[in-house]
């Protein structure tokens, strides 16, 4: 049996080398991977049914081994990654700014750990996971916020003015990171709230705004030293401002960063007379911008610096 | 295992083809260079051989090629389509016409070149080595040929089409201005008002002006009377180093025998030649240094970024669109592209969940075709 684990282990560690899922995030791999054998079931049953893998065995029982050695591996790699990021990178000084001044902020930082642990064992939260985990492994925020500042435009506007931020620059970096996070935490706290008759889209703002009062209070109570404007942020970035026009601004933000990233392929080789892949995001998710929720001023706007900096 | 011996047979095969084409241009270059330069006959004489060689060379090649294409039943598709008539046009007709002929005269002397005129006719032979030598511009296309200078199927086959074009045509009107150039109500060139004027007057020499004549006549060179030399314009050792059988003629008129040195229309020829030359390597420089990277940019690389995004699920960059460029149907095609399909694509993909992966068959090839 043992050896059938570590067969099943060596041969998705040997999928996980391989040059074409370079540089991409482990929640990334994991969902190529997990696509690579649906799509090619057929195709590998033979060879992994042979003597050499797991013979005798069906190939849902294989599927099973392999899917579980897959996310033994993620898991291992996701823990530390935000074992680093949470307790060493993130800075929670911005609750301050949100009426906790004295709040702590180790416990701040346990509370969001336990809490992507259990959101990463819940199967839609773990897939919502993947756009959230890319921006930040990809610090998509940080180059974002730096040029929203710079350019003064509406999107600094609505943070400053409309959503009063009144917090510096970095440490409305850290809110958004936080909003990220909490982003798929929806699907903790949710068992219904989903458009009718749709199954879980990762991308699209699809939960219907009547349940974000419900879903912020569910997470308060697992997240009781967070202020309720950053729980907020994350739980409404999954509505579409379409349908509640009173999403702040950071969920706004959340949302496109974590759509932006969830197939963000890092150093991507641009074809000649193609348009850089995140100009190209915005564009298409200008022309989406109903489908998806996404607030098209925002969009205009982060389409205009991607262009500028040929992003 | 016999496949692969005859692949490296062939790879090797192409690899001295290309080498050869390379060196044919050179050599192509050098000898009408040797001939303006002045070089001396030892040297010309290599690159008239090398010539030989090279003619011969390219004669094996297409043969090679026209009866194994011939064998599968696809000569007049090589010969059409597979630019077979480039290959033949660079080869036979220079050997049969120029290099064969210009081989005869260095190795059994120049009155050979008159012998063959005993059988066609010393002027024709001499106009179809004259005319064939523009053949030799059609080997800049096989080297053409043989560069990839695109990923493209697509572009390179319209670049390597209009170029063929271009050559051609110029190579082909080079050639029919030198046939119909006796026929052509035209002024004569400087060698026929040359002969002219030596006809004259060597007919006038009477055997005691020959100093006269000689300044009279630059392309004289000795005048004999039986066995005496009555007039020499450089030393023996000279003729020996600067003169090979092809670069004098001999005329006889009374008892004078007179020899005449042919350079100044040779080097007149290959000014022309060299022109000729630089003027389709520029032509094909240019298409490809500058039409083919249009062409790529203009054509194949939309159609590229459009198919593969059709083809590839997770594959969804926007097409740049030039502004001068915006009305070419390409990129009214790159416009409904990016502004319908895109998002559509988008749109369906979160509608349906569809499943991409990065991963493929045949990246992991090396798993599944290992033997137990």
């Amino acid at each position: 049996m043992s050896s059938e684990k570590e067969k099943a282990e060596g041969f998705v560690r040997h999928l996980l080398e391989n040059p074409a899922l370079r540089n991409q995030t482990p929640l990334q791999k994991e969902e190529q991977l997990l696509a690579f054998l649906e799509l090619n079931a057929r195709a590998l049953y033979p060879t992994l049914s042979s003597s050499r893998f797991f013979p005798g065995n069906s190939w849902a029982h294989i599927r099973s081994m392999l899917i579980t050695e897959l996310f033994k591996i993620t898991d291992f790699a996701l823990k530390g990654y935000m074992n680093r990021f949470i307790v060493e990178q993130l800075d929670m000084s911005f609750a301050a700014f949100l009426g906790m001044p004295r709040v702590s902020q180790e416990e701040m930082k346990t509370e969001l750990l336990k809490l992507t642990g259990q959101v990463a064992h819940t199967g839609e939260g773990r897939r919502a996971l993947t756009g959230s985990f890319n921006a930040l492994a990809y610090r998509l925020s940080e180059k974002y916020i730096e040029q929203i500042y710079q350019t003064r435009n509406y999107i600094r506007f609505e943070l400053e003015k409309v959503q009063r931020l009144r917090m510096s620059k970095e440490e409305l970096k850290h809110m958004l990171k936080v909003s990220l996070l909490l982003r798929p935490a929806v699907y903790l706290v949710s068992g219904d709230g989903r458009e009718a008759g749709s199954s879980v889209r990762r991308q699209r703002g699809n939960f219907q705004p009547s349940i974000t009062d419900k879903v912020t209070q569910g997470l308060a109570e697992r997240l009781p030293h967070f202020p309720e404007p950053a729980i907020r942020s994350g739980v409404e970035s999954n509505i579409s401002f379409l349908d509640n026009s009173r999403v702040p601004a950071t969920g706004r933000l959340t949302l496109l960063l974590s759509s932006l990233a969830h197939e963000y392929k890092p150093n991507m080789q641009i074809d000649r007379g193609a348009v850089s892949p995140e100009k190209s995001w915005f564009s298409v998710a200008r022309k989406n911008y109903r489908y998806f929720g996404y607030d098209i001023k925002m969009i205009d706007e982060l389409f205009k610096i991607a262009a500028e900096q040929g992003w | 295992m016999v496949k692969v011996e005859q692949g490296k047979v062939r790879s090797f095969f192409e690899g001295l083809v290309v080498l050869a084409i390379i060196l044919v241009l050179i050599q192509t270059f050098l000898e009408d260079a040797a001939l303006i330069g002045g070089w001396s006959w030892d040297v010309r004489k290599v690159l008239l051989i090398s010539g030989f060689i090279f003619d011969l060379f390219f004669t094996f090649e297409f043969l090679i090629r026209f009866f194994s294409a011939a064998f599968r039943r696809e000569a007049a598709d090589y010969l059409l389509h597979r630019k077979g008539w480039i290959d033949f046009f660079a080869s036979v007709p220079l050997l049969l016409f120029r290099s064969g002929p210009l081989m005869a005269a260095v190795f059994l002397g120049g009155g050979t070149l008159s012998s063959l005129g005993g059988v066609f006719n010393v002027l024709k032979v001499a106009k179809a080595i004259r005319v064939a030598r523009i053949l030799r511009l059609l080997r800049v296309l096989k080297v053409f040929k043989k560069i990839k200078y695109t990923g493209s199927v697509m572009a390179q086959r319209h670049v390597a089409l209009i170029t063929s074009l271009a050559v051609t045509v110029t190579v082909a009107t080079l050639l029919l201005v030198s046939l119909l150039q006796p026929i052509l109500p035209t002024a004569p060139d400087r060698a026929e008002v040359l002969e002219t004027t030596e006809t004259r007057l060597l007919q006038r020499f009477q055997g005691t002006d020959s100093k006269q004549l000689a300044e009279a006549l630059p392309t004289l060179l000795i005048i004999k009377e039986g066995q005496e030399t009555l007039y020499s314009r450089y030393e023996n050792s000279y003729y020996r180093s600067m003169y090979g059988p092809t670069d004098y003629k001999y005329r006889q008129i009374g008892a004078y025998d007179f020899f005449l040195s042919l350079k100044p229309e040779l080097v007149d020829r290959a000014v022309q030649s060299l022109a000729f030359f630089v003027l389709i390597v520029l032509l094909v420089l240019v298409l490809l240094l500058y039409y083919s990277p249009h062409f790529a940019l203009t054509i194949s690389d939309p159609v590229h970024i459009m198919r593969r995004g059709f083809a590839e699920n997770g594959y969804k960059l926007e097409v740049e669109i030039p502004t001068r460029y915006k009305n070419d149907d390409i990129y009214r095609l790159a416009a409904l592209y990016n502004r319908e399909y895109l998002p559509l694509k988008e749109r369906m993909k979160a509608q349906e969940d569809r499943l991409h992966s990065d991963l493929s068959l045949d990246t992991i090839g090396d798993i599944l075709d290992d033997k137990e």
